[in-house]
């Protein structure tokens, strides 16, 4: 890589040292002799133009010039990894709900393993993998080249995610199958999007929360139903974690409390804990485990925000926040993925971009310095040549 | 070859002639070698194949008889040798001019070997002249016996400059001339000029009944020609220029000097004369005592060169 390629055309300034040491031939060396009697008379023509004078001194003068005009070139150096132009890979495999994560990673590896220095970053979403990507490339030189391994649900990955890669970096899509994915019940969504359901209000008999108020259950139940309408809740583990919230007018609250024990599962902790967490609820609020269902005592009146908002809390942590884009049916179109791909290109990195051409000055100072030497003897050596004829 | 502490350069470095010499013949004294030059009078001491010019009455006449060959029956002289120096001064002794790794020139290893001989002879009681050629003139000092006369001949020699040029084949001949009789001329050159007249001289010298010696100064680059690309070569003595793509011609170039020396070498050999080549890469000292023992050995001409040669 050269800052100004045109320097080159200097090289034709070769040429002078080879017609100065032509044209010197004229001075042929001079010597005395004792006779011309066995002394051919040659073909002179012969010597002044087709021969060259001091090879050794014309050779030196030539790497001058050539030395000289690369360094007028301005040569970038490519570090040693970049020579032959080894492959710098980033792989980001989408870590999100939707991709079959055993299979991505297999992917995401096998891609890396053809590059000779490499790294997998897995994140929630394309754009956070493609940050870090980024980032850990910009301190990579060569080839460069970011994979992402995803399957590319519309929405996933957009035009400034792209742009945050730079230029000179290679984009390459690996899509993955997806995992079938299951709307909760209640939900539609249709392919043209023009009719998609949204739950207004949910029967809390198909909750995972269960309200008993005894007197005031109905209060209780729509409380809940609300509730239950805002977080949009999901079904999907639903059967697996279920709590109870115990208000001091349930009828069995006594005998409950007596065969709880103490919480013994991890969601329990995680469902829990915000309600310790909270000073406004911590001190109304006591967990407990029956029957691998989380109790929850609460000493307050079921019709109360502060029951709501524990109600809330619970039936938040008990169901997994739901990432609607995973329920997208559509992937982002093959042509627009091929439109954003690209190919490594040879462009430098930062710190490969400085031209480095004042090393090679430096050997031309050093190559005149030769120069000079080699005439300064030779000046001393026909001087003396001259003296001693003189003095002969 | 044993090493020496008379490297080519480090004597060249040497101003006094006499102390080179005299180290240099201090050297060869280890060895215990007699001189081998040769007179015709007194103590026999060896055979020598007969050469044109050779005075008949010291044919073998016996040998003749038994082996059908030409012998000529060579006397330690008992009287004092007369030897000359013939030495080149000539420009192109002037290689390699650099110094440094090339060596010294031809003229200083020439004239440290003639200084040397010199002082050898004039040890052993025999009369040492000089004779060479500067500004195209000559330059003479007539051979004498004893230590005052070997100074004269060194101071004269060290005042020689390698410049201009020369004509060996008159130099030659007036020293074969003005030696009165019989004796020894050694002539250190690198032989390039005027070859043909340069032998003719030296087969008439030899024919005088003189003891002749040429000794063939070359330098290890001269030889080997190590040049490469374009170099502009300039003659020594006459200052022409001449561009070549060394590289291209240094195969054809060695190839002629190879023949060049080779033709020195037979042409002496068959002529009877005594040669030897020497490269300015060899000790001086080294290279005479080889040279002194391949005299007293015979004729023996291999080259006196260095690891190369």
């Amino acid at each position: 890589m050269f800052a100004q390629p045109w320097a080159w055309l200097g090289l034709a300034g070769l040429a002078v040292p080879i017609a100065i040491h032509m044209l010197a031939r004229h001075q042929a060396v001079h010597t005395l002799f004792p006779s011309l009697r066995f002394i051919d008379v040659t073909d002179v023509t012969f010597i002044k133009r087709q021969r060259l004078t001091d090879i050794p001194l014309l050779l030196i003068r030539l790497a001058v010039v050539a030395v000289a005009v690369a360094a007028m070139a301005g040569p970038r150096w490519l570090a040693a990894s970049a020579v032959g132009r080894a492959t710098v890979m980033a792989v980001v495999v989408d870590g999100s709900a939707g991709v079959v994560g055993g299979e991505a990673m297999t992917m995401a590896r096998s891609a890396a393993a053809t590059a000779s220095s490499s790294t997998v970053v897995e994140a929630p979403s394309l754009a956070s993998g493609i940050e870090s990507a980024v980032a850990w490339l910009s301190t990579q030189t060569g080839a460069r080249e970011l994979v992402i391994v995803s399957d590319f649900q519309r929405g996933s990955l957009d035009a400034a995610a792209i742009a945050m890669v730079p230029s000179g970096v290679g984009v390459r899509f690996t899509p993955v199958p997806r995992a079938p994915t299951t709307l909760p019940p209640g939900f539609e969504l249709r392919g043209d999007r023009s009719r998609m359901t949204w739950p207004v209000a949910t029967a809390t008999s198909s909750l995972p929360l269960t309200v008993k108020a005894g007197a005031d259950q109905a209060r209780a139940d729509a409380m809940l139903s609300a509730v239950a309408s805002l977080v949009m809740t999901s079904s999907a583990d639903a059967s697996a974690r279920r709590a109870t919230l115990l208000f001091p007018g349930a009828p069995d609250r006594a005998a409950m409390v007596a065969a709880a024990r103490a919480i013994d599962q991890p969601w329990m902790f995680a469902v829990a804990q915000p309600l310790l967490n909270d000073p406004h609820t911590r001190g109304h609020v006591d967990v407990r485990a029956a029957n691998a269902e989380l109790i929850v005592m609460v000493d307050n009146d079921p019709g109360s925000p502060l029951s709501a908002g524990i109600a809330s809390t619970v039936l938040t942590s008990l169901v997994q926040p739901l990432a609607w884009s995973e329920f997208e049916p559509e992937a982002i179109a093959p042509e627009q993925l091929r439109q954003w791909e690209r190919a490594p290109s040879d462009a430098p990195s930062a710190n490969e971009r400085e031209p480095q051409g004042r090393w090679l000055w430096l050997i031309v100072i050093g190559l005149l310095g030769i120069e000079t030497w080699m005439r300064r003897e030779r000046r001393v050596a026909a001087a003396a040549e001259e003296a001693h004829a003189r003095v002969a | 070859m044993s090493a020496s502490l008379l490297q080519p350069a480090v004597i060249a470095a040497i101003d006094d002639l006499e102390v080179v010499a005299r180290h240099i013949v201090e050297g060869l004294r280890t060895g215990e070698h007699r001189s081998p030059f040769h007179g015709f009078s007194a103590e026999f001491s060896q055979y020598r194949p007969y050469r044109p010019g050779d005075d008949l009455k010291y044919l073998d006449w016996k040998v003749l008889a038994r082996t059908d060959r030409l012998y000529t029956r060579q006397f330690r002289e008992t009287t004092n040798l007369s030897a000359m120096l013939v030495l080149d001064a000539s420009a192109s002794m002037a290689y390699p001019s650099t110094g440094g790794d090339a060596g010294v020139s031809k003229f200083v290893y020439a004239r440290l070997i003639a200084a040397a001989l010199a002082y050898l002879l004039v040890q052993q009681g025999d009369a040492v002249g000089l004779m060479t050629m500067a500004d195209g003139k000559f330059v003479y000092v007539p051979p004498r016996g004893g230590r005052m006369h070997l100074r004269r001949v060194l101071a004269r020699m060290s005042t020689l400059q390698p410049e201009g040029t020369w004509t060996p084949g008159a130099v030659i001949s007036r020293s074969a001339e003005l030696l009165r009789r019989r004796g020894v001329i050694l002539t250190l050159s690198d032989f390039y000029d005027a070859e043909a007249e340069t032998m003719t001289e030296l087969k008439r010298a030899s024919r005088r009944g003189h003891e002749t010696a040429m000794l063939q100064v070359m330098s290890r680059r001269e030889i080997e020609f190590p040049y490469t690309g374009g170099v502009e070569f300039e003659e020594l003595e006459g200052g022409a220029t001449r561009l070549v793509e060394a590289s291209s011609i240094a195969a054809g170039y060695r190839t002629r000097i190879a023949a060049f020396l080779e033709r020195w070498r037979t042409e002496s050999r068959s002529s009877g004369l005594d040669y030897a080549l020497m490269t300015t890469d060899v000790p001086p000292d080294e290279a005479l005592r080889k040279y002194l023992i391949r005299r007293g050995a015979g004729r023996d001409l291999s080259p006196i060169t260095g690891s190369q040669g």
